[in-house]
């Protein structure tokens, strides 16, 4: 990973008024996790503590993520969003993610050509990824894809808790049988 | 960023026969004095100014390293079969079945017995010696197993990370 990449895209994310997150955000938030991620997770957008700290994945979501992380032996892991900010009234709305899609793409292309598995986390990102993987098939010819349901859906919802689980065993079952 | 490196090539030694079942040279029992050496780094250092103190690292290292030495053949414990109460084991390599006494059978739980599944295996047993307060400052560790003096496998044990 080039330090400098990313610490770039945080510069211009932190100059970018491309839409009304802009007004919402406290912080940006860029990324969490290993320097070379083998496996690299893509959420939606930063909540409330997110939006407090700068970090992707650091509230309750993130505290299941990394209960995930811990069961299934994911070492090797880095998260980020596809979009940059807090979102107003902590809705997202696809806007936003058209209007931070360039920001994802660099986002991408600093982690994909070093990572073998890439995770979408809910149906957002889902959609973002495939509408990225159709714009630039090549950064994603060498990857594994693989979607698990959002860890808020899970909070929000503690039924989901069961197919969470499923997500998670079908993902390190694919990962462990590779290594 | 700070590092120290601990290399125990010709100083910290384990002599160990091993079989790499399906392989065509390595399937064959042969013998290796192998050695450990590690990577640390600390963004800081701790109270006496070390990014970790050796005398923490290196009896971890010669644990590891001792499970292995002299010890008879080191095997998946998969390709191992107990046969009697006698502690007999059945280790079964391709067409070939050897029968060892248990004592002489280090059998790991690891996929094969090669220098990469060594390397995590040795790192993974070092770790669990290493006191949480250098775990907390610790950015980054690896571990090489040597076959060789001059061939190995590097396992990291704990990556880099980075905050955005």
């Amino acid at each position: 990973m080039s330090d400098e990449s990313l610490g770039n895209i945080k510069e211009r994310a932190e100059a970018c008024q491309r839409c009304p997150c802009a007004q919402s955000r406290r912080r940006v938030v860029i990324y969490r996790g290993m320097v070379e991620p083998r496996i690299l997770f893509v959420g939606q957008s930063p909540g409330p503590r997110e939006d407090e700290l700068g970090v992707p994945f650091v509230g309750p979501a993130g505290s299941l993520l990394d209960e995930a992380f811990g069961i299934y032996h994911v070492d090797s892991y880095g998260v980020i969003n596809i979009i940059n900010c807090f979102p107003p009234n902590n809705k997202f709305q696809e806007s936003f993610g058209i209007a931070c899609q360039p920001f994802l793409v660099d986002k991408l292309k600093v982690f994909l050509p070093g990572a073998r598995y890439l995770v979408t986390l809910g149906r957002d990102a889902e959609k973002a990824i495939w509408e990225v993987q159709r714009l630039y098939p090549g950064l994603f010819q060498h990857l594994t894809l693989h979607h698990i349901i959002h860890p808020a859906a899970v909070l929000r919802n503690p039924g989901w808790r069961s197919k969470w689980d499923g997500d998670w065993r079908e993902f390190a079952r694919k990962v462990h049988e590779s290594s | 960023m700070r590092a120290v490196e601990i290399d125990g090539r010709g100083v910290m030694e384990a002599a160990m026969a091993h079989v790499v079942a399906g392989h065509p040279r390595c399937g064959v029992l042969h013998g290796h004095t192998v050695s450990l050496s590690m990577r640390i780094e600390a963004d800081k250092l701790d109270s006496m100014g070390f990014v970790i103190d050796f005398t923490k690292v290196k009896p971890a290292m010669k644990g590891a390293l001792a499970i292995l030495d002299h010890q008879g053949l080191v095997v998946a414990g998969a390709m191992c079969e107990a046969v009697d109460t006698e502690g007999r084991i059945l280790v079964h390599n391709e067409d070939e079945v050897y029968d060892l006494p248990g004592d002489e059978v280090v059998m790991l739980p690891i996929p094969a017995a090669t220098a990469e599944a060594l390397a995590a295996w040795a790192g993974t047993q070092i770790w669990k010696q290493i006191p949480d307060e250098d775990l907390e400052r610790i950015t980054y560790a690896e571990v090489t197993f040597w076959e060789t003096p001059n061939t190995g496998a590097t396992f990291v044990i704990r990556e880099r990370r980075a905050e955005y």
